[in-house]
């Protein structure tokens, strides 16, 4: 309860007092309740406090406060810029980067139809927890809706039907390490000390963006697919002679926007490419799009920016390629389709960057 | 009824050592805790406000970027003003050498501005009136003294704090309050007087 004695504050003294600059700058609906109250109790008060309350309202001048989620997204922002101050000007960009989400999507196609059997030795072969009182939890949804968990980072994970996650109460102070089988959508509090792991039968996925879908279905094939943000891939095996070897290189394939890779489990391998349908990362206006008379490696570029997707050219060859055509539409291949049948080229996808080849266009 | 803890120093120090431990929970109660605040100091020198978020924004990186080595001040509060404060100027001055105009004419002083009548906020129309005379009576302050009102009152600093930002002695900064107290005290009656009569009506 309120206990000070607020009959022998003066002006100065409610313009300095922690509650009352509750009421009036943070504008806070409880501190607001007790002092309507209190003021109705004493009116003689009025005038006082409604010229401290002025005089603090003529400082502040304009609320200029951003709301709770606002100030969430700046955290976010400031937290993902640790590594290099970006000049003032190119602030524009990451913003629109800001919202990192990607998708990870690894294959294994469980016989959802057939009776749901906990894939034990998948995740007997998960990694052993270095928590000294072997402290971990299972949590299995046999349900059929998707279940919340929060993990004790605060990191949130969305537990879809027929899948198990295991994950210990406590995390190591050197990193994060969950298991799972089947699919999840992680929401992963960022750490840069604390790397974040999901593990699953043969591959392991390092998180190095915030949020991820991981759909681990049971196939053949595994493959994990980035949509916005950044995760590295690893092969079990690989990790494990990396290990042994103290490699100083990282083995694992590092995976951007609109890549993915495939974990062939006969060749014991992972495979980089392009999704099948790459989406653009960034809005850029419709002019952005219309190209008059233009050379064809600002097409390229265009492209690339919008996709994170690298495109390889021949820029002498194509020194004389001048586009004419409006890109604004179709998918990213559809406009390679356009610009390669304006252009007199073909283009391959290979190791997840396109590789434009041209005989050059006529003066 | 809870009363906020906002001026716990050993909760605050703590709070920026788990920061520059690298928590990032850590960082976003300081970000909660202070941006809004910083935004509003920022928002004095220059009337923009993306502007003024990117510089407070720009801050926070700094700090974040290179929290392993960063200093572990006496009052975070005033640490924050005064960065802030330095950055918004410092922009401001590029800013306008990039329109090319002649970096004589930026104000090596703070170049705090006038107390606008933006009152859109306030709705009671007496407390409305009030605030346009406490602005006005406000606006004849000198720059100096406004400003030491402003960290005085609104951001609630002690004199040492508001020396640290401003570069100036502890001593100037009591002089300028007083000073600015006097003028104040001289005219506030007035103004309880003027408004007090239509108070009466009004509630």
């Amino acid at each position: 309860m309120n206990t000070t004695d607020y009959t022998k504050f003066d002006f100065e003294d409610f313009a300095q007092d922690e509650y009352f600059r509750k009421w009036v700058i943070d504008r806070d609906v409880q501190a607001e309740n007790f002092w309507t109250t209190w003021l109705f109790e004493n009116p003689m008060f009025v005038d006082k406090v409604q010229l401290a309350k002025a005089f603090l309202y003529a400082l502040e001048e304009k609320d200029t406060s951003l709301d709770k989620a606002s100030l969430e997204m700046i955290t976010d922002e400031v937290a993902g810029q640790s590594i290099q101050l970006k000049p003032f000007w190119q602030r524009t960009f990451w913003r629109v980067a800001a919202s990192i989400l990607f998708f990870l999507a690894l294959g294994w196609w469980y016989q959802v139809s057939s009776n749901f059997t906990v894939p034990k030795k998948q995740l007997e072969t998960a990694p052993v927890f270095s928590n000294s009182n072997n402290d971990f939890i299972e949590k299995r949804n046999l349900d059929t809706i998707i279940q919340k968990i929060i993990l004790a980072d605060g990191t949130t994970v969305t537990l879809y039907p027929f899948s198990i996650l295991r994950y210990p109460k406590e995390f190591e102070s050197t990193k994060r390490e969950v298991y799972l089988a089947g699919k999840a959508f992680f929401d992963v509090m960022k750490n840069v000390k604390k790397p974040f792991w999901v593990y699953t039968d043969h591959i392991s996925t390092q998180v190095l963006g915030t949020s991820f879908l991981v759909n681990s279905m049971k196939n053949k094939n595994v493959s994990v697919e980035v949509k916005t943000g950044k995760v590295s891939v690893y092969t079990r095996k690989d990790q494990e002679r990396a290990k042994q070897n103290l490699y100083k290189e990282s083995v694992g394939v590092v995976l951007t926007p609109n890549q993915k890779v495939d974990y062939s489990t006969q060749e014991e391998r992972l495979l980089k490419s392009i999704v099948e349908q790459p989406v653009a990362l960034i809005n850029l206006p419709i002019t952005d799009f219309i190209f008059d008379e233009e050379p064809v490696s600002e097409a390229f570029s265009l492209l690339e920016r919008m996709y994170g997707i690298t495109v390889i050219f021949d820029n002498k060859a194509m020194e004389n390629c001048y586009l004419t055509a409006n890109l604004s539409d179709e998918s990213l291949f559809k406009k390679l389709d356009l610009i390669c049948k304006i252009t007199h080229s073909t283009y391959e996808k290979t190791d997840a960057q396109i590789i434009i080849h041209s005989e050059g266009c006529l003066k | 009824m809870s009363f906020s803890t906002s001026s716990n120093p050993v909760n605050e120090t703590h709070l920026w050592q788990q920061m520059k431990q690298g928590s990032e929970l850590a960082l976003g109660k300081l970000i909660k805790k202070y941006f809004n605040l910083l935004q509003n100091y920022g928002f004095k020198f220059v009337k923009d406000e993306a502007f003024v978020k990117d510089c407070v924004q720009d801050v926070f990186i700094a700090i974040w970027t290179h929290r392993e080595t960063i200093m572990s001040p006496q009052s975070i509060h005033a640490y924050l003003l005064s960065s802030v404060r330095r950055k918004v100027l410092r922009e401001k001055v590029r800013q306008r050498l990039d329109q090319k105009q002649n970096a004589n004419t930026v104000e090596k002083e703070a170049d705090l501005l006038d107390f606008s009548h933006e009152w859109l906020l306030i709705e009671q129309e007496s407390l409305n009136e009030m605030t346009r005379k406490v602005s006005e009576l406000l606006n004849e302050l000198p720059k100096r003294q406004r400003e030491v009102l402003y960290l005085r009152f609104y951001q609630n600093l002690e004199r040492a704090e508001i020396a640290d930002i401003m570069g100036i002695n502890e001593q100037s900064v009591s002089n300028h309050l007083q000073a600015a107290f006097k003028n104040f005290k001289d005219n506030w009656r007035q103004i309880i007087i003027c408004i007090g009569l239509f108070l009466k009506f009004s509630f």
